[in-house]
């Protein structure tokens, strides 16, 4: 009795030792204590730079007509606070701070207006200095030539590296087509044993404090079709822009900023496919990866593949151009995905005519790209987007590209209209619109997967008109997503 | 004066005896008598019945008070008895006795003998018989066995060493097994029992009457110095109760006893030293006795301290009577032509029975000693006598198995630590953070009462971690060179763990077998706990593990010891202990003190309930006052209980099983401890066994349940079950190893059937654990070293600027990790740097102001107070959202730094900067909005009034600002940093943080620790010979 007593105690002994051990085994680390979410935090501040967009203009600027306009879009009731615009230098570029409650809700513009006779104004986004920017879009062929501007606003000197993929070779391959030409990258002096399919990197084009920086993509990548654009800043702080502008000089010259695209991405939705004459051409590059895209026309009622671009090859380290024919009967979208292989960069342009110039980059009207989602934006079931005003002598509209989910969508003049799941839906803006918010609710709206909205300007009056400028409009970001900190020592022994 | 037969020469009794021999030669016998009546008695009886009887005996009563005197007279006739002065020297009262029988007997011997010495019957016999055999043997000596142990071996010859100590060559408590039973040429033999020649002794003058004690070794120094051969004849037994050397005779207590013998040493060393050599000798002999004097003061011992020096000093202060000595030792040496010195210090080299191998003939290992044996072998062959045999003994040689032991667990210890980074400053040592730059850096982290001092990262009041202590000790001892200490701590965890689980395990009652102890320290050595916080790179952790076993055994041992002082002694030991365990792994501390209060609280040892109160009270209150400040510390924050060091307070610790290693690691310790558990559970259904059993599982169950406790969180928090499993791994192996225990007899009682099987098997898997272990950590070990850092590497210095700045270093995204780092880069210790909540408030909201990217224009402004020169992301590792925040935040500019960071520093001009080369700095002059650096010089010049001395540390009251000496006024300052009033002159400020209570409070923590230790070090010797 005794023995037996003495094993069932024992034995109960091991049972609780292994339940323990296996208890300490089972339970998997977590974070304790202080790892919570944090709340959000109100932004306090936003600075932009405004680019010139008569950069390289023969004239007087005075008479350029040229315009920054702030609108503000805010969440909350809260107005904002204070917005000051300061020129850096005499570089015809402006910042633009915002402080205070609000800060966060602007979108802030430039327009360019009468720059061409029976022209729609042309308009594009202030944007913050940003230590990576991609852009896509614009060839270098006969014809073309597109400036990147590095805007210097702060104290001290900045530098930066400059990456092009492009395809000198293709350049002379002006076949066109819907299939489009590959444009391989060229290296442009840089260092290409790195192992960055970028390929060229042009090392350490500095700029002096408060002042610009011009380089002609043309000199960099000549007579390519189509090209991306990388530009990492290496020290200081630096705003880049890209025009895209005829060769040609004179009053009458195109010019057209290509916005600073979405790091590369395995679905890339752009909006604001304007209606009307005109020819639409996609620009698709590979920047780290070979990657097979599905290219989708998404319209009001419908969603499909055009023939042919069902599945896209592009090389890595290349661009790929495809020529989308011409414009929809209504306002659409163009939805890429990659179905395998690496991320890719995306670029809509609209161009000014039906015909394709004999090379094939004829300069778009205006091009269109995913925006790069605001720092910090918060998963919300309403998004906010500040609209700018339309530009005198302009009307517009503005063009909601719906994700996965469906919404509603309501414009601040009472406009309001019903979302559908992955179709593009189109609210007029009524004439002299000076600005609102675009206030959508609903899932599936939020980040370049979710969906997007573009605003389209169209010369007043003119029946028929093709498009003036569009341009997608990022989110207003009223506060941040808190970030928990956490003070680690060995943080620093972490290479 | 006939001549006489030896008798009693039975052959049958003694092989080695020649056949009975006359034995010529008259002898006197001469008995010193001192107050010897408890054992006068043995040694009247001894002598009487001694089978070759003295042909004379005379007794000198040196004024016994006790009737010795009487005694004497009583058996040996009045005539028979000398009286002499109480006091008198031995070696006066041998002289006085032989006067008063007129002299040695010409052609006999002279015996001495001590009335506490009894001689065998056939001692005398034994002793004559050899000086027979070998005429050139002046001065013989018997064997000294122990009184009250006879089967001990006290003295087979005797020695002073260079430090003038008593040397036998004996092993304590040495049975007697006939090893050392070889006739031998020694340096001296004891005066009990000592024959010595009538010529030898005429020649020698007789014992020197100018020493109270070691006559014996003088005499035979001076013999040997003489040319007359000493020789020890084992065959010839005393058995000696040793009263006068050990005070138990009235006339000196034993301190006077030890002084005097001390005085006696030193003066016999001196007064026989080569003339040449003797000023090296004295200045050598002084520099010994006030290194002993030292060694007893550290072990508290201030009586026996005071008696070594005054021993010494009586000796330097007595140069008369030493000259006095030295003279007539030439003068004696001249008579004849004196051995060279090296002779004789040769036959000095040769007592040691050490240096004689046992059951050996010494001449034949040490060439030096060839000659002497050869003329000892000339002189017998020319008595014609027989040579002495000297009988091969077995005997049981000293156990060196944990020599293999530790091999086997140092190559594993090596393996382990180079899979977990190597060796080196930025090897496995630097697992956590590496180690700080020197031992002076140690110990000034640990004085100064700043925590995180040793990186000039942010840092606060507080204690260094609790193992700083001995990682100061230990870099010290490595040359100062903390990296170092690290890498032998960690290399040889194993080793060190494994070996101290051997020395507990001896103290496992009732004893295991040398196998199963062998393999229970293996296992404990190689178990994945201890490999895998090896390859974490845990010193900290490893240092408890290898101590807790020793621990427990001082606890055992403590328990069952009974004199008072070796009870003193073992309370401080486990006091010791517990302090060092909890205090390099706090998570141990409460587990630890369960089992010691269960162990006193259920083994009932000590008997009495008081006394175990007082074992208690005296171990804990022992342990508390070593680990004052770390307990206020813990006090402060109890989650240092479950979590320990090396963590952060409110971070995910490591999980519990990454410190057992990979998959397959913890997959075989799982499988190991199923197996050893049952192993430990046939312990507990064996009734002999089972107590100990049972404690080994309470152990065990106790640190599983703490184990479980910090994997759960215990309010919250969480913690490495490591240490935790260590102490079950211990408690579990104990259990098994008892279990074994007599198991092959009971085996063997039973009959053949299952048992046997399931016996063998569970044993052959017990006991290949250890080898399966073994190989899995070396060819399995334990987490890759991905997390290795090379901080080293990193240009901190130049990224911190030049005015003692940090750098802020940022990584991960959610949560964002920051750290601030000095100029030295992070180093071990930081993680557990108190800095205060407002500190670390401020820190925290400037970090998340600049990671949010909210454009706090503020964010940058506040880098300023905070000293830092630039932000800093790892190029490998960084958060895209936290390098555009950084970005977007203004006054925040990137800098080109080529060093695998992405680096910002605050824009030159920008908000509250006007350092140059927008660099932070430690200490700058803050003159309304503009702040300027100051130097390392410490040079201020000269400006307007208002302005401000800020420091970028945490605010407290102790920092202090000097400015030319004079004590500069604090001011309200920053919210961070503390801040002082410059006044309009300029000059060099120095700033030092001098928290004065603090460091009394470490101070008294020394000395707690350095009493614990000198308490701890006595009876040392008193517990090898127990466990040995």
């Amino acid at each position: 009795m005794r023995r037996a007593l003495r094993l069932g105690s024992a034995v109960i002994g091991v049972v609780a030792l292994g339940g323990a051990g296996a208890l300490a085994a089972t339970r998997a680390p977590a974070p304790v204590g202080g790892a919570g979410p944090a709340p959000a935090v109100p932004v306090a501040m936003t600075s932009v730079v405004c680019p010139n967009l008569l950069a390289g203009y023969t004239g007087s600027r005075a008479g350029s007509g040229r315009a920054v306009r702030v609108a503000l879009a805010t969440a909350g009731p809260a107005p904002a606070g204070s917005v000051t615009r300061a020129p850096v230098g005499r570089t015809g570029v402006d910042t633009v701070t915002a402080s205070g409650p609000g800060a966060g809700g602007i979108t802030t513009t430039v327009t360019a207006t009468g720059t061409g006779t029976a022209r729609a104004a042309s308009r594009a986004l202030c944007v913050a200095p940003a230590a990576t920017t991609w852009f896509a879009g614009p060839g270098t062929g006969a014809g073309a030539d597109p400036l990147l501007t590095l805007t210097n606003p702060g104290p001290g000197p900045a530098r930066a590296d400059i990456a092009v993929v492009t395809g000198a070779g293709a350049a002379g391959d002006n076949e066109t087509g819907a299939a489009g030409d590959s444009a391989t990258g060229a290296d442009l002096g840089g260092d290409s044993a790195t192992g960055d399919p970028m390929g060229m990197v042009d090392p350490g084009v500095g700029v002096p404090a408060g002042s610009t920086v011009t380089v002609r993509l043309a000199a960099l990548a000549p007579e390519a079709t189509a090209t991306a654009v990388r530009v990492t800043v290496r020290e200081g702080r630096l705003a880049t822009s890209l025009l895209d502008r005829d060769s040609v000089p004179g009053p009458g010259r195109n010019v057209a900023a290509v916005p600073p695209s979405a790091a590369p991405s395995r679905t890339v939705l752009i909006p604001g496919e304007a209606a009307g004459p005109g020819r639409r051409v996609l620009v698709i590059a590979a920047p780290t990866g070979d990657a097979m895209v599905r290219v989708e026309q998404v319209g009001a009622g419908s969603r499909y593949s055009p023939v042919g671009l069902a599945a896209v090859a592009v090389a890595a380290g290349t661009v790929t151009r495809l020529d989308l024919g011409r414009a929809p009967a209504a306002d659409g979208s163009v939805l890429a995905t990659v179905t395998a292989g690496a991320p890719v960069l995306a670029a809509l342009g609209l161009t000014s005519s039906n015909t394709t110039s004999a090379n094939g980059t004829a300069p778009a009207r205006t091009w269109l790209a995913p925006v790069p989602p605001p720092a910090g934006a918060q998963p919300s079931s309403t998004t906010v987007v500040a609209v700018p005003g339309l530009p005198a002598g302009n009307a517009g509209e503005v063009v909601i590209a719906t994700g996965s989910g469906g919404g509603r969508a309501r414009l601040d003049t009472g406009a309001a209209v019903a979302l559908p799941a992955g179709r593009t839906v189109t609210i007029g803006l009524p004439p002299r619109y000076r600005g609102g918010t675009l206030t959508i609710t609903g899932a599936g709206t939020g980040g370049a997967a979710g969906g997007a909205v573009a605003q389209i300007l169209r010369r007043a009056g003119a029946t028929g008109a093709g498009p003036g400028a569009a341009l997608v409009l990022p989110p207003a970001v009223d506060a941040v997503r808190g970030v928990t900190v956490l003070d680690d020592p060995r943080a620093a022994a972490q290479r | 004066m006939a001549d006489l037969v030896a008798v009693g020469a039975d052959p049958g009794r003694d092989r080695r005896d020649p056949e009975p021999t006359p034995v010529a030669g008259s002898v006197t016998a001469v008995l010193v008598v001192c107050d010897g009546m408890e054992w006068l008695p043995a040694a009247l009886a001894a002598l009487s019945s001694q089978e070759r009887a003295p042909d004379r005996i005379v007794a000198v009563d040196v004024g016994s008070v006790d009737g010795s005197g009487l005694l004497c007279v009583r058996a040996l006739g009045a005539a028979r008895l000398v009286g002499l002065a109480r006091g008198t020297s031995f070696a006066a009262a041998v002289a006085s006795g032989l006067a008063a029988v007129g002299g040695p007997p010409p052609d006999g011997f002279v015996w001495l003998l001590h009335d506490d010495a009894a001689p065998r019957p056939d001692a005398l016999r034994h002793l004559l018989l050899y000086a027979a055999t070998d005429p050139s043997a002046a001065v013989l000596g018997p064997k000294i066995h122990d009184w009250s142990a006879p089967g001990i071996v006290r003295e087979v010859g005797v020695a002073l060493d260079r430090t003038a100590r008593r040397v036998t060559g004996l092993a304590p408590d040495e049975h007697d097994h006939g090893q050392h039973d070889g006739p031998r040429d020694v340096p001296a033999v004891s005066t009990a029992g000592l024959l010595v020649r009538s010529g030898a002794w005429t020649r020698l003058g007789g014992l020197s009457v100018d020493l109270a004690a070691a006559e014996d070794v003088d005499f035979g120094w001076r013999a040997g110095r003489s040319g007359l051969r000493v020789v020890v004849v084992p065959m010839a037994v005393v058995t000696h109760r040793r009263a006068g050397a050990t005070g138990r005779r009235g006339i000196r207590t034993p301190r006077v006893a030890r002084r005097t013998h001390r005085q006696a040493a030193l003066f016999v060393r001196l007064a026989n030293a080569p003339a040449g050599w003797l000023p090296l000798i004295a200045v050598h002999l002084a520099l010994v006795g006030l290194g002993r004097t030292a060694v007893r003061l550290a072990r508290l011992r201030p009586a026996d301290a005071a008696d070594e020096l005054l021993a010494t000093a009586a000796v330097f202060a007595s140069v008369r009577l030493l000259a006095r000595g030295r003279r007539t030792r030439r003068a004696g040496s001249r008579a004849g032509r004196p051995v060279p010195h090296r002779v004789v210090r040769r036959t000095h080299a040769l007592i040691p029975a050490q240096r004689a191998p046992l059951g050996r003939d010494p001449a034949a290992r040490d060439p030096a000693a060839r000659d002497l044996p050869s003329r000892e072998a000339a002189g017998r062959e020319a008595a014609g006598g027989p040579a002495v045999e000297v009988r091969p003994v077995e005997v049981r040689r000293p156990d060196r198995t944990w020599m293999a032991l530790g091999g086997v667990l140092a190559v594993v210890g090596l393996a382990t630590a180079r899979a977990g980074g190597g060796f080196g400053s930025t090897g496995v040592a630097a697992r956590l953070l590496p180690a700080p730059g020197g031992a002076t850096a140690v110990w000034s982290a640990l004085a100064s009462g700043w925590s995180g001092g040793a990186s000039a990262g942010l840092g606060g009041p507080g204690p260094a971690p609790g193992w700083t202590p001995a990682l100061a000790v230990l870099s010290t001892l490595c040359g100062g060179k903390p990296w170092l200490a690290l890498d032998l701590v960690l290399a040889g965890g194993p080793v060190l763990a494994g070996l101290a689980a051997w020395w507990a395990a001896g103290s496992i009652r009732p004893a295991v077998r040398r196998p199963v102890r062998l393999a229970g320290a293996g296992a404990y050595g190689l178990v994945p706990v201890v490999t895998g916080t090896v390859a974490a790179g845990r010193f900290d952790v490893v240092l408890a593990m290898v101590v807790l076993p020793l621990t427990l055994a001082a606890a055992v041992r403590a328990s069952g010891a009974v004199p008072r002082r070796v009870r003193a002694a073992a309370v401080a030991r486990v006091a010791l202990g517990a302090a060092a365990v909890a205090a390099c792994s706090p998570p141990l501390a409460i587990p630890l003190a369960l089992v010691l209060l269960g162990g006193a609280a259920l083994t009932r040892r000590p008997a009495r309930l008081v006394h175990r109160l007082a074992w208690v009270f005296a171990v804990f209150g022992a342990a508390a006052a070593m680990l004052w400040t770390f307990a206020a510390d813990a006090g402060r924050q109890p989650g240092l209980l479950v979590r320990g060091y090396g963590t952060l307070a409110a971070a995910p610790v490591t999980g519990p099983l990454v410190a057992a290693g990979s998959r397959p690691v913890a997959l075989a310790a799982a499988a190991g401890a199923g197996v050893v558990g049952l192993a430990a559970l046939v312990g507990l259904t064996r009734p002999r066994v089972a107590p100990a059993a049972w404690a080994g599982w309470a152990v065990a169950l106790i640190a599983a349940g703490a184990a479980a406790g910090s994997a759960r969180g215990i309010a919250g928090v969480r913690g490495s079950i490591a240490p935790d499993l260590a102490l079950a791994a211990l408690g579990l192996l104990g259990a098994a190893m008892v279990a074994t225990r007599g198991a092959r007899l009971d085996l063997g009682n039973h009959a053949f059937s299952w048992r046997q099987p399931a016996a063998a098997a569970l044993a052959a898997v017990t006991l290949g654990a250890p080898v399966v272990l073994a190989v899995v950590a070396v060819v399995a070990p334990g987490s890759p070293a991905s997390a290795s850092s090379g901080a080293g590497s990193a240009p901190w210095g130049a990224l911190a600027g030049p005015d003692g700045g940090r750098v802020l270093v940022l990584t991960g995204s959610a949560p964002v990790r920051y750290s601030l780092v000095g100029s030295l880069g992070p180093r071990l210790g930081d993680l557990d740097a108190r800095v205060p909540a407002a500190a670390r408030a401020f820190t925290s909201a400037t970090v998340t102001a600049l990671v949010t990217g909210a454009g706090d224009p503020a964010a940058t402004a506040r880098l300023v107070p905070l000293g830092v020169g630039a932000v800093a992301v790892p190029a490998s590792g960084a958060g895209g959202a936290v390098v555009a925040a950084l970005d977007a935040t203004p006054g925040l500019v990137r800098a080109q730094v080529g060093t695998g960071f992405l680096v910002w520093r605050p824009a030159a001009g920008g908000p509250g900067a006007d350092g140059g080369a927008g660099g932070g700095a430690r200490l700058s002059v803050v003159d309304g909005a503009t702040a300027r650096p100051v130097g390392a010089d410490g040079q201020v010049p000269a400006g307007g009034n208002g302005r401000a001395l800020v420091l970028a540390e945490p605010v407290d009251r102790a920092w202090r600002a000097t400015l030319d000496g004079r004590r500069l006024p604090a001011r309200p300052g920053s919210g961070f940093g503390p801040a002082f009033a410059l006044p309009a002159a300029g000059g060099r400020v120095l700033v030092r943080y001098d928290d004065g209570p603090r460091r009394i409070v470490l101070g008294a923590q020394a000395v707690a620790v350095l009493l614990a230790v000198g308490v701890a070090s006595n009876g040392a010797q008193r517990i090898r010979r127990r466990t040995g």
